[in-house]
């Protein structure tokens, strides 16, 4: 009865939060990070949605470090510092909880209520995780300390607060999963009735637990019990903290810098996670940050290199590369010889220079001849051809003499050939995992409808597979809710998106040709609020990436940051894979279409 | 989520006649549908006629003949927003407000009610009455017409009174009532990702037009669950209706938390939110788009489909539809 994918349409691909910690380290590729990961520091993972934030967690819990069986899992396995306490959070959740808190408000105490509501829940999630570590860490760490746990237990059953619970692990376990529904019930009754009094004195002792002091006690009792761990530390790992409540967000991120020696905290978010003020810029040392999305130090193509040929191989057999599978890139490829004569790049060059004055000029005050565009001054050839390569094939395939007249192009319904290749298929993916997967398993079934072909993949094959894949995120991203936060005045995603993508490809395309045209954005300090949640929004779907992150520690927010549109949807708005000049975000996004009066709203905070 | 006992059962219409009615519960908007049940029932025992009449698109396809219809029929208008329930419920509260012996009865057409209203009834019963009330829901479905094109989601949320708390370790799984709106269905299964995904397809439908609509709609997704995912039911019997849907999602209940997304046919929501007020952990959400841009109007099919909830003491009658424990 399980599925779980990237998008619907798309094909099927795990999501590592619907599956057990033994199924994520079956098909688990450890990348760089994960090295990282398992240091013994307080660790921020930051990424969008389908960077592979989940997986990574889950990978240290005991059951998955058990289960995996890759070549360096001995290695890696003994070499961990600490046992990992998971800690789940989903948008189901999220919604659970902001429901519930917001049918508390109209009552007058409601602020009161809110936070005891909130943080009972929050540390009755915290300690069944923690308990279903412990219990894990006696199974798999040390299956011979087969001795009465009773000890251990009378303290968790005492200390929090489980009075009655005989001392069996499975009679703890139910116990706290039970508080959930006797919370649901306590807080739903004063919610439907708020004439009801409110007597904190009158809830029950567990609610006020501190989930803190709770797991300290737990830990400390679990290592009196077992001493054999002694030196050990445990990690508390939160995932998907971006959707956890904004108290638990900033008191995690205070904690990355004084919490308990026995502690570390493993924190997974999204690429901008809203923080208090007092929380982001300081004692950024004491942690580190490792994000998963591509950006001004990390590039795309390693890890994907290496989770594609898992890919292939597993599907195709051992012996099938990338490269031989789906040949070189005609557009990024970086050959000397794409600007020789008679190379398709040099026909490229020729084609573009007899349609567009503005590439004809730029060629001639370079001293290269459009009709034989090629040079034999480096400069000339590292400066000018070669940033203009990309660019001129989108605009060699887009453009009409028309359009160059001043008309509107028209665009030809054939697709160019413009995206195909290791190289592209890399870039596109943009360091999502479940992009890569999606777009390979679709790349592998072309590939398994015909074994008797020669490979490469056909060029055409591999674009119309990506161009469908970017029209599919785009459909995704319409489907989604506005931004928390988003209100009625953001923009939706999608729009945003849309606005964005014409308006670079209205620079890229349209305009007279450039070397490094506009195609990113940076974001202006003191934007609506609206606008810049649903640029938050978009980072965290993975539709925006941030590519200028802070050098240390995490980022204020998106304000001044510098923004492009995710690869992904490069073939959708017809754009090269290339992060080109900035432009204010405003400014960009007038260009786009977006009306003015509708950023005046936002100004306003009234429509 | 039931703090009251609570029997549902499909009736008859013609059933209705059998006691006096203490209010008769209607909503005043551009649907043609409106004033169906209202004239078909007009011979009815009724003490007290309520129309709740649209804040909003007071001028739209049938809303005067509707509003002007309804009063010749007797009702008295009450303005009420699209968004807030308050209005519905304060007129129930109103009418059972003495304490009595026998159970009071009240009658809602619900047809052209927005989710939020009739959702708070049904909130309102199981949780709030401390009367014994006897209320028959009305549907009266519309004829086929062609979809309007489908605004983006905007909202996803769970509908005021039915969510749950329930761990987050728990996989989620969703059930959907798939509507005809495209894109709908598919949104919220990406927006949730759940574990396991149900959908729930009115076949045979009412008209057979809905039934090739709604699967073009819904396509992309029902192409990515497979056959096995999808439970048809059919609309005209809520009796099989509720079955299926309780099966299902008790079924679904031990492993999981569960989500209720009735995104069709009204009668499903209904069932729906009955369903999660007698099992507690089952939640129901909404997926809005917000403000409607242009509307249809909807034609009645011509017959009257209705659910009877009794919350509190009820006769011996044995219930011929069951959702939820006996109590």
């Amino acid at each position: 009865m399980t599925n779980n994918r990237l998008f619907i349409g798309a094909e099927k691909v795990f999501n590592a939060r619907n599956l057990s910690p033994e199924r994520v380290a079956r098909t688990f590729i450890a990348p760089q990070d994960f090295i990282d990961l398992c240091q013994e520091t307080h660790t921020v993972v930051m990424g969008p949605r389908g960077s592979g934030k989940t997986t990574l967690l889950k990978m240290l819990t005991p059951r998955a470090l058990d289960a995996w069986a890759a070549p360096q899992a001995n290695e890696i396995r003994e070499e961990i510092p600490f046992d990992s306490i998971y800690i789940p959070s989903d948008i189901h959740w999220e919604e659970q909880l902001r429901s519930l808190s917001a049918s508390l408000a109209p009552r007058l105490d409601y602020v009161a209520l809110e936070g005891i509501f909130s943080q009972a829940a929050v540390t009755v999630n915290i300690l069944l995780a923690v308990i279903d570590a412990m219990f894990d860490v006696i199974k798999l760490r040390k299956p011979e300390a087969a001795r009465p746990m009773e000890d251990f237990l009378e303290v968790i059953i005492d200390g929090w607060k489980l009075k009655g619970v005989p001392p069996i692990a499975g009679a703890v376990r139910e116990s706290l999963e039970a508080r959930f529904n006797e919370l649901f019930i306590l807080f739903r009754r004063l919610a439907s009735d708020i004439t009801r009094p409110f007597e904190q004195e009158k809830l029950p002792d567990w609610v006020f637990l501190d989930y803190s002091a709770a797991t300290r006690l737990a830990c400390t009792a679990f290592d009196n019990t077992f001493p054999e761990r002694a030196g050990r530390k445990w990690a508390l790992c939160f995932d998907e903290l971006e959707l956890a409540p904004s108290w638990l967000q900033n008191r995690l991120f205070r904690e990355l810098r004084s919490t308990d020696q026995r502690f570390l905290l493993k924190l997974s978010t999204s690429p901008l996670p809203t923080i208090g003020e007092d929380v982001w810029a300081a004692h950024s040392e004491d942690y580190e940050v490792i994000r998963l999305w591509p950006h001004k130090k990390v590039k795309a193509r390693d890890f994907s290199s290496l989770l594609a040929l898992a890919i292939i191989r597993e599907r195709l057999g051992n012996e099938q590369g990338l490269a031989e599978l789906l040949g070189g890139s005609t557009v990024a490829s970086g050959d000397e010889e794409s600007y020789s004569r008679n190379s398709p790049t040099w026909h490229v060059f020729r084609e573009l220079a007899e349609k567009d004055p503005s590439f004809r000029a730029l060629l001639e005050k370079h001293e290269v001849d459009p009709q034989n565009p090629v040079t034999n001054k480096r400069r000339v050839g590292d400066q000018v051809l070669r940033k203009a390569k990309p660019l001129a094939h989108f605009r060699a395939a887009w453009l009409t003499g028309d359009s160059l007249a001043g008309q509107r192009r028209v665009r030809t319904r054939k697709r160019p050939r413009l995206y195909h290749g290791v190289e592209d298929v890399l870039d596109i993916a943009d360091g999502n995992p479940r992009w890569l997967i999606t777009i390979l398993r679709q790349l592998l079934r072309k590939r398994e409808e015909h074994p008797e072909r020669a490979l490469p993949l056909p060029a055409e094959e591999q674009e119309e597979v990506l161009a469908q894949t970017s029209e599919l995120f785009l459909g995704f991203l319409r489907t989604l809710p506005n931004p928390r936060g988003g209100g009625v005045l953001g923009i939706p995603l999608y729009e945003l998106v849309e606005i964005l993508g014409t308006a670079f490809e209205e620079h890229i395309l349209n305009r007279p040709f450039s070397l490094n045209p506009v195609g990113t954005v940076r974001v202006e300090l003191a934007l609506p609020e609206p606008l810049l949640n649903c640029l938050r929004w978009a980072a965290e779907q993975g539709a925006l990436i941030v590519m200028d992150p802070v050098e240390q520690g995490l980022d204020k927010g998106i304000e001044g940051r510098r923004l492009r549109l995710t690869f992904l949807l490069a073939p959708y708005f017809k754009l090269p894979l290339r992060a080109y000049k900035e432009a204010r975000l405003t400014t960009c996004l007038r260009t786009g279409g977006l009306e003015e009066s509708r950023l005046k709203q936002m100004e306003l905070g009234y429509a | 989520m039931l703090e009251r006992p609570m029997r549902v059962t499909e009736i008859e219409v013609s059933e209705l006649k059998s006691s006096p009615i203490d209010l008769f519960l209607v909503a005043s908007g551009y649907e043609e549908r409106c004033t169906f049940a209202a004239k078909s029932l007009a011979h009815l025992d009724v003490r007290k006629k309520v129309a709740l009449a649209f804040t909003d698109r007071r001028q739209e396809i049938c809303r005067l003949e509707n509003d002007r219809g309804l009063i010749e029929l007797g009702f008295e208008m009450v303005e009420a927003s699209g968004s807030s329930g308050s209005a519905a419920v304060d007129m129930i509260r109103e009418v059972v407000s003495e304490p009595r012996s026998d159970p009071y009865h009240i009658v809602v057409d619900y047809s052209a009610m927005t989710t939020v209203w009739y959702a708070s009834i049904v909130t309102y019963l199981c949780r709030h009455a401390d009367q014994d009330i006897t209320v028959d829901f009305l549907y009266v479905p519309a004829e086929f017409a062609i979809p309007l094109p489908a605004q983006p989601n905007k909202y996803v949320e769970a509908l005021e009174g039915f969510s749950a708390l329930s761990s987050p370790e728990r996989p989620t799984a969703l059930v959907i009532g798939l509507g005809y709106e495209s894109d709908r269905a598919l949104g919220l299964v990406n927006y949730v990702e759940p574990a396991v995904t149900v959908a729930f397809l009115s076949d045979p439908a009412l008209d057979a037009n809905f039934v090739d609509s709604t699967v073009e709609a819904n396509r992309p997704l029902l192409r990515t669950l497979g056959e096995e995912h999808v439970v048809r039911y059919p609309l005209g019997s809520l009796r099989a209706t509720a079955s299926l849907l309780e099966s299902c999602c008790l079924g679904l209940l031990k492993e999981h938390r569960v989500i209720l997304a009735p995104l069709g046919p009204k009668p499903l929501a209904l069932l729906s939110m009955l369903l999660a007020c007698t099992h507690s952990g089952i939640e129901v959400w909404r997926v809005s788009a917000g403000e409607k841009g242009a509307v249809k109007s909807r034609k009645p099919l011509g017959k009257i489909l209705c659910v009877k909830v009794d919350v509190g003491a009820w006769s011996s009658t044995p219930p011929k539809l069951t959702v939820g424990p006996e109590y």
